[in-house]
């Protein structure tokens, strides 16, 4: 038995069992409960942030998605009005550039 | 006495842009007769969208709605003669010619007529069109405030969907094109 060595014997001593300090217990769980308070709200900020931001950013698409839409169908309304237009004054110029040399003719 | 005086500029501003805008209420009793009707009524918001819109044909869009206020178009198809007296139709005439309205071509047909007469603005200048046209199976109304030169719907031929048709002297029909001519016709 007494051939143990030195370093044998300071290792038993470095790791024999040690109570833990009364306070540990109650201290980590301290801390850890302000980490926990403490995380989830600068999370919950940035969730917030990022959410109005991508709100906005959506809300903006939309808006302009819908201008685009307005414009196109207001263009398409436009187009067909001149359409409508052109094909009532082709007829009236067919009219006038057929008949009137006619009747022109006949008077003289 | 502000507000008096706030009132009538603000009735003085919304005269003429409310002038300007054809009541075409008296064709509701017609409506209901028609098999196919067109509705269409761009004011200046529409318009400015429009004109700010990217695209292929975006150009001569721009080009020709730059001056352009309000675009109103009605039209009414039936589908037999009849549906509506000529006398309504008169009546049409003199109600939509009641404003501004200088008769610029009358063409008087058989069983209808077209009128196209042009709107004087307050200095005496063109400010806009309007087309009346009667058909035994068709009315069509048109109403255009704002600068558009009636021969620039011309250039609109072969674009926008327009078929091309040409205008002016030089489209004088020769016999032998009247049957392309009359194909013409049916693409719209």
């Amino acid at each position: 038995m007494n051939d143990h060595s030195p370093l044998e014997a300071q290792l038993r001593e470095a790791l024999r069992e040690v109570p833990a300090p009364p306070l540990l217990r109650s201290r980590i769980l301290n801390a850890a409960a302000a980490q926990s308070r403490s995380t989830p709200r600068a999370t919950v900020w940035r969730r917030w942030i990022a959410m109005a931001a991508l709100l906005t950013l959506g809300s903006f698409g939309l808006y302009r998605w819908e201008q685009q839409r307005r414009a196109q169908a207001a263009a398409a309304q436009f187009t067909l009005a001149l359409q409508i237009a052109q094909r009532k004054v082709q007829h009236v110029q067919s009219k006038l550039v057929v008949e009137v040399p006619v009747s022109l003719t006949r008077q003289n | 006495m502000r507000n008096k005086h706030l009132l009538a500029l603000l009735f003085s501003c919304w005269l003429p842009l409310a002038a300007q805008e054809l009541d075409l209420s008296f064709l509701k009793g017609l409506e209901s007769k028609a098999t196919e009707s067109t509705d269409i009524n761009l004011g200046p918001e529409q318009l400015k969208l429009m004109m700010g819109l990217s695209g292929e044909m975006s150009n001569e869009l721009q080009g020709l709605g730059k001056n352009i206020e309000r675009v109103q178009v009605k039209t009414l198809e039936f589908d037999k003669p009849g549906m509506f007296s000529m006398a309504e139709a008169e009546k049409l005439k003199e109600t939509v010619k009641s404003g501004n309205f200088v008769s610029l071509i009358s063409v008087k047909e058989k069983k209808g007529f077209t009128e196209i007469a042009v709107r004087k603005g307050p200095n005496g200048q063109n400010a806009g069109f309007l087309i009346l046209s009667v058909e035994p199976q068709e009315i069509s109304i048109v109403n255009i405030v704002g600068q558009l030169d009636l021969s620039s719907l011309g250039k609109l031929t072969g674009k926008l969907g327009v078929p091309n048709i040409q205008m002016g002297p030089s489209s004088t029909p020769k016999k032998k094109d009247t049957p392309k001519e009359e194909e013409e016709e049916e693409l719209f």
